[in-house]
């Protein structure tokens, strides 16, 4: 039993076909070519497939596609705009948070969703932020003082 | 739509052709899957209730779609509970109603319920605290079902017409089988509730032993302890000595990859002493 989603995603419409016990995640990499959305367990257990479903953080491999219809999802790959990086993404490069790379798109997407909620956050709102968010390269300094860096520097705009 | 289908992040897709994640794609859609949304509670009660077992009711899917990604769920009907209405807080006669699919993080924000914002926050981090239900919580025996037991909570059951309740700590498994959780009720709203949960990490960790110490209305202590998916473990005492004695008694703690059974046992009184200075407004060592 098939069904036929359609959402915003990264503010463009989107449309795909959904299996009854299929997540976002599939969703969003296999039918509509998101690979910013890290699979990385699976499972709920890593944060590396964090979106944001109507502004609000969630794992995409937990939320079930059919679920999604007429939301909007915003993955990383909707985060710049006009070539410029938002705020938190240009933080990141320049703070060099990104380390290997495979669990940067969720945490800029936790510190996004972070910051539009708490835009002057403490260093331990960030860590509490990014707590389900795990970095095996264990580079979490780098990666708080980013959230900083763009909670300082960014416009609201350029939060993403 | 059609051509249009696939565009939204990358020029080419190769659609259907593997799972990208690499990982051999188990979880193979049924041809009698099926993914139903109820508008109603009574709807979802009876629809639960005719397809059982092979059905589960979907909360925030945190539980339910990490077992299809695995590829052991049980079932193949997925009854999405998002549009009946049970993401209510309420509060009449100085009690509190708490909706099955408020989130967590719902939950931690409402101002009717300050005094569960900690065993709230206590779980994961804010993603799945988006996505988490007080349902779920309650379902599944986690830190969640510590706190409301301590708090003599109980859980308001729906199998097809059948209107039943039972307390949060009496709640097994097999009780839930075709069954909706529509509400968790509290006979009132206390001031405050003293929770701990005794993990390896501040946040996002699963727990060693939670436990939760409440006094009520006549002055003893009621106290819970649990976090590890079994039902809580809830004594009634006149004070923390007795509690702690009777508690370590009946509590039955299994080993897992966070902690051995043993070494729960150890840290019972532990986590029962920070809970309790948590309840007498003391300060406790993060």
């Amino acid at each position: 039993m098939t069904s036929l989603v359609r959402f915003f995603l990264n503010g463009r419409d989107a449309t795909a076909v959904a299996e009854p016990t299929m997540s976002l995640l599939q969703l969003l990499r296999d039918s509509l070519g998101c690979f910013g959305v890290r699979a990385g367990c699976r499972q709920g257990g890593c944060g590396s497939c964090s979106v944001l479903v109507d502004d609000r953080l969630v794992l995409a491999c937990l939320v079930p596609a059919q679920r999604v219809d007429g939301a909007r999802v915003v993955t990383v790959e909707g985060l710049a705009s006009g070539g410029r990086l938002s705020a938190v993404q240009a933080a990141f490069v320049a703070e060099g948070a990104t380390q290997c790379g495979y669990c940067s798109s969720g945490m800029v997407l936790a510190v996004t969703a972070l910051l539009k909620e708490n835009p002057q956050p403490s260093e331990e709102d960030v860590q509490e932020a990014i707590a389900g968010n795990i970095c095996r390269c264990t580079g979490y300094l780098p990666i708080v003082r980013a959230a900083l860096r763009a909670a300082r520097e960014g416009t609201v705009e350029e939060r993403g | 739509m059609g051509g249009e289908q696939g565009m939204a992040c990358a020029d080419h897709v190769e659609r259907h052709s593997q799972d990208s994640s690499g990982v051999n794609l188990r979880n193979r859609p049924g041809v009698n899957d099926s993914y139903l949304t109820p508008a109603s509670t009574d709807e979802a009660a009876q629809i639960l209730a005719d397809s059982a077992p092979r059905s589960v009711a979907l909360g925030g899917g945190t539980m339910v779609m990490a077992l299809f990604a695995d590829g052991t769920a049980p079932f193949n009907t997925l009854i999405d509970l998002s549009r009946i209405g049970l993401d209510r807080i309420d509060t009449a006669d100085g009690g509190v109603r708490i909706g099955a699919m408020v989130t967590l993080d719902g939950l931690a924000r409402h101002p009717q319920t300050a005094f569960l914002s900690a065993a709230a926050r206590s779980i994961g981090g804010p993603a799945i605290r988006n996505l988490a239900t007080v349902g779920g919580n309650v379902a599944v025996c986690g830190d969640l079902a510590v706190a409301l037991s301590a708090l003599g909570a109980e859980i308001e059951l729906r199998r097809g017409r059948e209107r039943t309740t039972i307390a949060v700590e009496g709640w097994r498994p097999d009780i839930g089988e075709g069954a909706l959780i529509v509400s968790v009720t509290l006979p009132r709203a206390p001031r405050s509730l003293g929770f701990y949960k005794l993990a390896r990490r501040r946040h996002a960790s699963q727990a060693v032993v939670t436990a939760a110490v409440h006094r009520t209305s006549d002055g003893r202590l009621r106290v819970a302890a649990g976090g590890f998916h079994r039902p809580p473990s809830v004594v009634e005492a006149a004070d923390l000595a007795a509690a702690g004695e009777a508690l370590s008694q009946m509590f039955e703690p299994v080993s897992d990859a966070t902690a051995s059974a043993a070494y729960r046992h150890r840290m019972l009184p532990v986590a029962l002493g920070a809970a309790h200075a948590v309840a007498n407004g003391e300060p406790t060592s993060k």
